[in-house]
């Protein structure tokens, strides 16, 4: 046989066709009793529907968790949680730390030497010696 | 170009009920679709009488029973899940398409056998979809591709691997058995039993002497096997397939269960939504994924190859020139070698001793050939389209050189 | 300090003399016992004058040193106490009777005083404090039966609180108007029907200058004067007496007694006697300035209507109407959970992708909505560890 094709998978490209959310479930804790959920309550009675609204591909789950601190836990797609404890915090700071974990990856944070990467090759190629207009080896 | 006739049958999928006598169980279909040429070896009394052996379930479960008891969520539940509704959104569905079937789509057949309530039928259409759509895709802007590439490159766009790794992607979580009290949001499938070795299913083809691999050429895959070139299974009895079916202890791997699952979804978008949704669903999802075809090749005799292929394009022989050169008494000598047809240069490859450049250049030469693609160019399913403008036949080249 | 056998041996010159250790002289001298001292001892035995006398005639510089000659020796300071108090029993028997009325008391709590006082040398025939046998073996006494100073049930309603208010506030007027003690009403807990009837036609009209005393209005003279006669009664021998008023009114009252008997007999036993609102709201706008009325204000309606006001509570209270509302603020039920308002909430109706829980999510229901539950339970029965 002249030729063997070799079986692969295509590689995902996310936000190239469509982008998928990478956070997929938000769990919103509180408490009823404890005052440091204050904050909590008063975001999940007034601003969550909104929130709900604006993403409504995240899978927003609230349930109270009592006698304990409010927390906000996001799922993400590739298998990791991030949660964050907003205890006295105001619906503001709720909003942007719910912000936050929506707009996470899920990856470890991490710093960003090279801020592009891409699977195509270079377009210039690989320097090699043997190549281009050289007058004498 | 002939327009699919997909609308008719599918409208079947849609109401369970409608099944007319005399066409057969889909089932029967599903088992012989990939058989193209086979005509169907049950005669219409037999399919009566299978037909009449199914447990026969009603369309609408009575609500009194306990969600414990059921194979599969309930309908209603659909509408309650969170999660169902997050991955509608996530996918971009459109808001055709209902809940309910997207919770359908998420039931695997070894979940519920109910062919009313499992993706097997959604999947099936879906399957059938994407394969045309790739091919399409595929043939159209590399014409020249050898075939054995062409099923690397549809298993790698839609093939079971590619289709379960989308379906993480895509954040469907895996329940751990099926039944009725699971979120329906969860993709549901019944487990192989541990121990089980998912390779081991008979892959067996109609014909006997095709079963040693020594016998089956690229002709042979392309009539007799599926669209990734791989056997697929004998047809069996339909009768030993009901009852396998009816007992429905094997389970099925992950793998399949999600590839399912994802032919499903590109299914029912395309019976509520139609097919621009679909396309358009096909295009975002899958054509999107980066594939490097280059890669695909293997070549063994590459020189051989290229001979060939410069005779039957009445092309000069080709012939390898050293282009340059250095160490070549060295520990690490490097040759750089041209292939020339005439005073064209096919190709240009170096190496660290001439044949092994030769070979290099050969496949250069080769991959250039093979992965020509014309621009601008239009696929057959965009006549599918209203007020489309006449067809003008793309050129789809021979194909690979026959040693 | 005894000296060392060890040590003292060493005065014998010793017969194996490389055996022994070499002890020097002056830890020979040190160890010999002491001839003074025990010739001191010696002679103190057979002395009057003993060692401590010469120490304290030393100290104190004279020959008659005073404070006691033994402090340490003698009898004890408990002897000395009975001796010196039968003396005094014996002395204030001839005093007259008023002052031994008082002492009597005072004695009796100690030890009956006698000459022929003999401390006790066993425990039999003791008084016994506590219980020897089983408490709960003993008849109960009539200090166990324990009275609540409040009704037992606390009212809720917003017409009786009113009502007892009004009740409260009436009283107080009368007890104003006569003079008496104001927290002298809480003896009575419960009045009869009649006089209660008679209360609750009595209307509150508050005159200008706020007086109690002047704010009450008769439904006519009868009931007047009954009230009064009635309230004239409370305070020492109240229970004797309120039963004769009770059957005055009832010779007085005939044609009201034939009112009341339309009432149910079984409602007669509800709080309130049935009555249901009071028949005007002038009560509501007296004002409790005045400390000493509103401390008795609180404390009859506390103890009709069985919510306690706290001192912050009370301290702001002003009027009849503020009391009555704080107690309505209290009875409020508690804030709902936050669970329901969300569940009832359109918004989060419309959202599809939010789900409210009202319970917290364990890792139970996660195995349920996974499906994983019925293997896992399925497995533990097969083991047998679940029924």
């Amino acid at each position: 046989m002249p030729v063997q094709g070799i079986r692969t998978v295509t590689a995902a490209r996310n936000g190239v066709g469509a982008f998928i959310l990478q956070c997929k479930q938000l769990d919103f804790h509180y408490c009823d009793w404890a005052g440091s959920s204050r904050g909590m309550v008063a975001f999940l009675k007034h601003q969550l529907p909104a929130f709900a609204k604006a993403n409504p591909q995240i899978e927003i789950r609230v349930s109270p968790r009592p006698h304990k601190h409010p927390v906000i836990k996001g799922h993400y797609i590739n298998g990791r949680e991030k949660a964050i404890c907003v205890r006295n915090l105001e619906p503001e700071q709720i909003f942007n730390k719910a912000n936050l974990l929506k707009e996470a990856s899920g990856e470890k944070l991490k710093r960003t030497k090279k801020p592009i990467t891409s699977l195509n090759e270079s377009v210039r190629g690989i320097w090699s010696p043997y190549h281009g207009g050289f007058k004498s080896v | 170009m002939k327009r699919l006739q997909l609308q008719r049958w599918s409208s079947s999928v849609l109401s369970p009920q409608a099944r007319a006598g005399s066409r057969l169980p889909r089932r029967i279909q599903h088992g012989l679709r990939y058989q193209s040429t086979n005509p169907f070896p049950v005669t219409d009394a037999e399919a009566e009488q299978l037909f009449e052996e199914e447990p026969s379930r009603s369309s609408i479960r009575p609500s009194q029973i306990s969600k414990h008891a059921l194979p599969s969520p309930p309908v209603e539940a659909a509408r309650e899940s969170a999660k169902l509704a997050a991955l509608h959104a996530r996918l971009y569905l459109p808001s055709r398409l209902p809940l309910e079937t997207l919770g359908r789509t998420l039931v695997d057949e070894s979940a519920d056998p109910n062919a009313n309530f499992n993706n097997e039928s959604l999947a099936t259409l879906g399957h059938d979809l994407l394969t045309q759509y790739t091919s399409e895709y595929l043939i159209c802007t590399y014409p020249r591709l050898p075939m054995t590439v062409i099923f690397a490159a549809m298993y790698a766009y839609v093939g079971p691997k590619t289709l379960a790794a989308m379906t993480n992607e895509w954040g469907v979580e895996l329940a751990a058995a099926p039944g009725g009290e699971v979120d329906p949001g969860h993709l549901q499938f019944r487990r192989l039993a541990p121990g089980t070795n998912p390779n081991e299913t008979p892959m067996r083809t109609d014909r006997r002497w095709e079963e040693q691999t020594w016998r089956r050429s690229v002709t042979s895959k392309v009539v007799n096997d599926n669209v990734f070139g791989d056997p697929v299974r004998a047809s069996v009895n339909p009768k030993l397939l009901a009852k396998a079916a009816a007992k429905n202890t094997a389970g099925v791997s992950a793998e399949e269960a999600s590839a399912q699952f994802v032919r499903a979804v590109v299914g029912a978008i395309y019976l509520h939504a139609g097919r621009p949704a679909a396309k358009r669903f096909f295009e975002q999802h899958f054509l999107s994924r980066h594939l490097n075809i280059s890669d695909l090749f293997n070549f063994s005799e590459p020189a051989r190859d290229l001979a060939r292929l410069c005779a039957r394009e009445s092309f000069e022989p080709p012939v390898a020139k050293v282009l340059s050169e250095t160490g070549r008494l060295s520990r690490h000598p490097v040759f750089v070698v041209g292939i020339f047809s005439g005073k064209d240069k096919l190709g240009e490859g170096a190496g660290s001793s001439l044949l092994e450049a030769r070979s290099r250049a050969s496949v250069a030469a080769l991959k250039a050939w093979y992965l020509y693609s014309p621009m601008n160019v239009r696929l057959p399913n965009s006549m599918e389209e209203d007020g489309a403008a006449p067809w003008k036949p793309v050129h789809v080249d021979l194909g690979e050189v026959i040693v | 300090m005894r000296p060392s056998v060890r040590l003292l041996n060493l005065e014998v010159p010793p017969i194996q003399g490389a055996r022994t250790l070499y002890v020097c002289s002056v830890c020979r001298h040190a160890a010999r016992p002491r001839p003074i001292v025990t010739r001191q001892f010696l002679r103190n035995a057979s002395n009057a004058n003993s060692l401590t006398e010469k120490v304290r005639r030393k100290i104190w510089g004279t020959d008659n040193p005073p404070g006691l000659k033994d402090p340490y020796g003698g009898e004890g300071a408990l002897e000395r106490r009975f001796k010196n108090k039968g003396a005094q029993v014996i002395e204030e028997a001839e005093t007259p009777e008023a002052s031994q009325a008082i002492d009597a008391a005072a004695s009796e709590d100690a030890v009956p005083a006698s000459a022929d006082y003999e401390p006790a040398t066993t425990w039999d025939g003791l008084d016994r404090v506590g219980h020897l046998g089983r408490w709960s073996d003993l008849p109960p006494a009539p200090a166990d039966v324990y009275e609540s100073f409040q009704v037992p049930k606390k009212i809720t309603k917003k017409e009786l609180l009113s009502l007892a208010a009004h009740q409260a506030v009436v009283e107080l007027c009368l007890m104003h108007k006569l003079g008496k003690p104001l927290t002298s009403i809480c003896e009575v807990v419960e009045h009869d029907k009649l006089i209660f009837k008679m209360i609750w036609k009595t209307k509150i009209v508050p005159s200008s200058n706020g007086q109690w005393s002047e704010a009450l209005e008769y439904p006519n003279k009868q009931a007047e004067e009954a009230l009064v006669y009635i309230f004239k009664q409370i305070g020492a021998e109240e229970a004797a007496e309120t039963v004769e008023a009770t059957e005055q009114v009832e010779e007085t009252e005939e044609p009201l007694d034939e009112l009341t008997e339309d009432l149910d007999t079984e409602q007669s036993k509800l709080a309130f006697c049935g009555y249901q609102k009071p028949r005007d709201n002038g009560h509501l706008s007296l004002s409790l300035n005045d400390p000493a009325t509103k401390f008795a204000f609180l404390k009859r309606f506390s103890q009709l209507t069985g919510h306690f006001f706290p001192d912050p509570a009370a301290q702001s209270i002003t009027t009849v109407q503020e009391a009555v509302t704080y107690v309505q603020q209290i009875m409020k039920s508690k804030p709902k959970k936050l669970a329901d308002y969300l569940a009832k909430n359109q918004q989060y109706k419309k959202a599809p992708n939010v789900k409210v829980f009202a319970k917290r999510q364990k890792r139970s229901d996660r195995d349920e909505d996974l499906g994983r539950k019925k293997l896992i339970e399925a497995e533990l029965r097969a083991r047998g560890l679940l029924e």
